[in-house]
């Protein structure tokens, strides 16, 4: 047993490595710290500079309002400029990056365990569960909390996701099978949604509601920031702890149990917990689509699969993405506003094709 | 599956042999405590595993499948790592240790140079004996392998076979080459219709009656002229 | 009965309203002493001064500011379906316009208005214009259109008026809101009385808008239905209890109406809006073809817009009045 490697790998002795000099990184060391601190650049630039893309707000009228805060001599905006800031602007640009980081780690989360390179929220129908779930809470007359809201999105969201798990139950799950079934599954929550608002009696109402169809940010406020803050601290860390978990799905649920993972619990701690953040973020903004297919597709060619670091990263150009995708919606057909969704499928339709094609199923 | 009675002595290499849907591969999720038998129990060293997490019955039994595929884009040290997965904390990332534990096992099994690869990139061989590494990589008392010489070609299924005899862990394998399980199995199970047809030495579980009543071949057992023992099939049985 | 009694309460509190503003300027008060109250809708507004940048969300709220002539103190409007009409034209051009459709929260409040008129409740939500509570607490009061809220006693033309006469008070414009009343007021009462002369209960469908070759016609909840009482006729879809209900042809043929009201929303230019769009429908109908109101030629064409509660529904109730009267005096 003189060979070191045997050693190593006899169950009999306890393994005992010198510990490592600190050597200069590894190549892919730097490479992988370079990714988070660039994409935490990207995401606080991109904070600040969506902020003042949108009508009213120049950067001196921006710097006068922070400057009041910060209880500098500065003359303060007029009361509706100051609060088209910070209790529309401000809060819609924090919304976006918290819906884009939760729905881009549910998209990333999703892929590794149904091992589908096309699931996302929105593909499996989870995102117009939630839509149900939310206007189900409005009209009963709960409109005015956000949690009951999210709520009826969660319970919304939590039965589309059974009933998708049911469709699936016999068969194999190759992704096409999975992403019909999601779209019937979805297509089915859509039209309960529009039947609910139609049988609600009063039209104008019921258009008020359509953007829980669509995915807008424009009704961003605070008490949804602060909700999905909370929602996306717990269900992020959530996910990011099954990191590892998520890696040894690559392989298929009979490897991942064998590699010492508890392949039920986890699979219901994911997906109760991505449920939640989708149905959080459905009920502050919508059903918006694609983010968690284009994100989790495009950082992994930066970062690579592992989970430990892509879900990070996968939070930050979320965040960034969605925030840029809305700022886009603000202002391209500037004073009307596009429904944020609009873009995001825009975008990510093209990158289901490509994905798709590439794997032989178009 | 139904009646099957089997103790694997500590160290032993034994061979599961049997046609399709004989009931290999059950019996190796079985063991590996990825099914629960509805009758009977599997015990590592007399314990009843039904009640283990997945996390303990990983660091004792180590379990390769025969077909393990990805569209993950891994490199093969992280297909390694992840034998290292129930060994690991949550907030954690690999260690040193785990690294170096890593590293030994893609060396054991030639695969040091392609350690930066995407497993994708490789061929069957190289993708089996990666999953193998990761198994080592588990650092297990027990291995079970289903049918891992399938892919390999005549070099590979040579190494990987010494490997799998010289190692000092309990190892349970499942084989379709009968005459390479015959060679490097301290012990053969014959298995057909999920139940036992025999248990034993190869020379008492490889006789032209078994042959004929498990896999409906008419067969001659011999010795090659190395003295292993050589299967020569005459024809379907009539 | 009950009529001139109320005509007579109205006289005064408008005579009230008059007295407690204090300057008579009609397009161009001063901050005015004093506080203004209004009710409007489930909120209480009170207006110290008399708001001088006002924004209407919607055509109908945007047409009655226009029609009190206080378009200098309009700081925008949105969300126009159609054209104004002709003789606002040239007070709604220097108005600036806000959006083409929907205005959202963010651009209402870089125009910095100080008073916000809407038709609808639903305008004033937080994915549109923000809500009424959100600009209430900024001090921008809110104002819904008394049709929007009914109270089950006041019939549809009176909540018209009474829009009148409350954002007459509001911006200063009591006189021209007065006459406003009076004027429609008149048309009201001049229908009302031609009805008595003309044989009762003609059956009438209002055919609003053909989408996709779907009728939507009138329902019991509308203004087309109370214009039919007024004027003595019958909607034949009063026990529709929606605004605009989608019906069938097949089933308007079944309660073969006497008068087809089509309402012709050109304006708004979607394929099917043209008034001889729908005249062409008809006519190839299988059924409804056949119906004698058709053979007749027994259509009234009215602007589709002036269906709809405004200050140009009037217009409409005196075309429908008169049409009615030609139909009557052919048959």
């Amino acid at each position: 047993m003189a060979d070191p490697a045997a050693v190593l790998l006899d169950p009999a002795v306890e393994p005992v490595v010198a510990p490592a000099p600190p050597a200069q990184p590894a190549p892919n060391r730097r490479r992988r710290a370079l990714a988070v601190v660039l994409s935490l650049l990207l995401l606080a630039a991109s904070l600040v500079l969506a902020t003042r893309v949108g009508a009213g707000l120049g950067w001196p009228q921006i710097g006068r309002a922070v400057g009041v805060r910060l209880g500098l001599p500065v003359q303060p905006l007029p009361p509706l400029l100051d609060s088209l800031l910070w209790d529309l602007r401000v809060p819609r640009v924090l919304l976006a990056a918290l819906v884009g980081a939760a729905l881009a780690v549910c998209g990333a989360a999703l892929q590794s365990v149904t091992r589908n390179a096309l699931a996302d929220p929105y593909l499996l129908g989870v995102s117009s569960g939630a839509s149900t779930g939310a206007v189900v809470v409005v009209l009963l007359g709960f409109a005015g909390s956000q949690l009951s809201v999210a709520g009826g999105a969660f319970l919304g969201a939590l039965v589309s996701f059974g009933l998708l798990m049911l469709l699936l139950r016999r068969g194999g799950l190759h992704s096409m099978r999975i992403v019909l079934t999601g779209v019937v599954v979805g297509q089915m929550f859509t039209a309960l949604t529009s039947l609910i608002l139609m049988s609600s009696g009063d039209a104008d109402s019921t258009r008020a509601l359509t953007h829980w169809l669509l995915g807008s940010l424009a009704p961003a406020r605070w008490s949804a920031v602060l909700l999905c803050a909370v929602a996306c601290a717990v269900g992020l860390l959530v996910v990011w702890l099954c990191s590892a978990a998520l890696d040894g799905f690559a392989f298929g649920a009979d490897t991942a149990a064998s590699l010492g993972i508890d392949v039920r619990t986890t699979r219901a701690v994911l997906l109760v917990t991505t449920s939640l953040l989708t149905a959080v973020a459905v009920a502050a903004v919508g059903a918006i689509g694609f983010v968690g297919l284009i994100v989790p597709h495009g950082v992994r060619l930066l970062v690579g699969p592992l989970h430990r670091l892509l879900l990070p990263v996968c939070a930050v150009v979320g965040a960034a993405f969605l925030v840029w995708t809305d700022a886009l919606a603000r202002v391209a057909f500037a004073p009307l506003e596009v429904p944020v969704g609009v873009f995001t499928a825009l975008l990510g339709v093209p990158l289901f094709l490509l994905v798709l094609r590439r794997r032989g199923e178009l | 599956m139904r009646d099957v009675d089997l103790t694997v002595e500590p160290g032993q290499t034994v061979g599961l042999i049997g046609p399709n849907g004989s009931g290999k591969s059950s019996l190796l999720r079985c063991l590996a405590g990825l099914r629960t038998p509805t009758a009977g129990a599997v015990r590592y060293d007399g314990a009843d595993i039904a009640a283990w997490p997945a996390a303990q019955r990983a660091r004792r039994v180590a379990f390769v499948e025969q077909t393990a595929d990805t569209e993950s884009d891994l490199r093969v040290a992280e297909v390694a790592m992840l034998g290292r997965t129930s060994y690991r904390s949550r907030w954690r990332a690999p260690d040193a240790t785990d690294r170096a534990i890593v590293s030994a096992a893609l060396d054991r099994l030639d695969l040091a140079a392609l350690a930066d690869r995407p497993w994708k990139q490789l061929s069957g061989g190289e993708r089996q004996r990666s999953h193998l590494a990761r198994a080592l990589a588990q650092r297990t008392w027990g291995l079970l392998l289903d049918e891992p010489t399938n892919h390999l070609d005549v070099r590979h299924q040579l190494d990987l076979m010494e490997l799998v005899a010289r190692t000092p862990q309990t190892v349970v394998v499942a084989l379709h080459d009968l005459a390479l399980a015959a060679r490097y199995c301290d012990r053969l199970v014959l298995l057909h219709h999920g139940t036992v047809a025999a248990d034993g030495p190869a020379v008492d579980v490889l006789t032209p009656a078994l042959l004929r009543a498990v896999f409906d071949v008419d067969a001659d057992i011999g010795r090659d002229s190395l003295g292993h023992l050589s299967v020569a099939y005459r024809s379907p049985a009539r | 009965m009950s009529r001139p009694t109320r005509l007579g309460l109205a006289v005064v509190a408008v005579a009230l309203a008059t007295g407690c503003a204090a300057p008579q300027g009609g397009a161009t008060p001063a901050a005015s002493a004093g506080t203004t109250a209004v009710e409007s809708c489930g909120q209480r507004l009170t207006f110290a001064n008399t708001p001088q940048r006002v924004v209407a969300l919607d055509q109908s709220s945007t047409e009655t500011l226009l029609a009190l002539g206080v378009q200098e103190r309009m700081a925008g409007t949105a969300n126009l379906k159609t054209k104004v009409a002709p003789r606002y034209a040239e007070a709604y051009a220097k108005v600036p316009v806000l959006s083409p459709k929907v205005l959202t929260a963010e651009p209402l409040r870089a125009a910095g208005p100080d008073f916000v008129v809407a038709s609808f409740k639903e305008l004033f939500t937080a994915d549109r214009a923000g809500t009424r509570d959100e600009l209430a607490k900024l001090s921008v009061p809110t104002y819904v259109s008394a049709v929007n809220c009914p109270d089950g006693a006041t019939p549809p033309f009176e909540r018209l008026f009474r829009d009148y006469q409350n954002l007459g008070r509001i911006l200063g414009a009591q006189d021209r809101a007065g006459q406003l009343v009076a004027e429609q007021r008149g048309v009201v009462a001049e229908v009302e009385a031609t009805a008595r002369k003309r044989p009762r209960g003609l059956k009438v469908v209002w055919v609003y808008s053909v989408f996709n070759g779907i009728p939507y016609v009138a329902g019991r909840d509308g203004m087309a239905s109370h214009m039919s009482r007024l004027a003595g006729a019958e909607n034949v879809f009063d026990d529709v209890a929606q605004e605009w209900p989608e019906v069938s042809w097949e089933e308007i043929a079944r309660r073969d109406p006497d008068v087809i009201v089509v309402g012709d929303l050109s304006e708004r230019g979607n394929p099917g809006d043209k008034a001889s769009e729908k005249l062409a429908v008809m006519r190839q109908h299988p059924a409804v073809s056949k119906l004698d109101a058709v053979r007749n030629g027994s259509f009234i064409e009215l602007p589709g817009i002036e269906m709809d509660p405004s200050v140009r529904t009037v217009d409409a109730l005196r075309a429908f009045s008169e049409g009615l009267d030609r139909i009557a005096g052919r048959g």
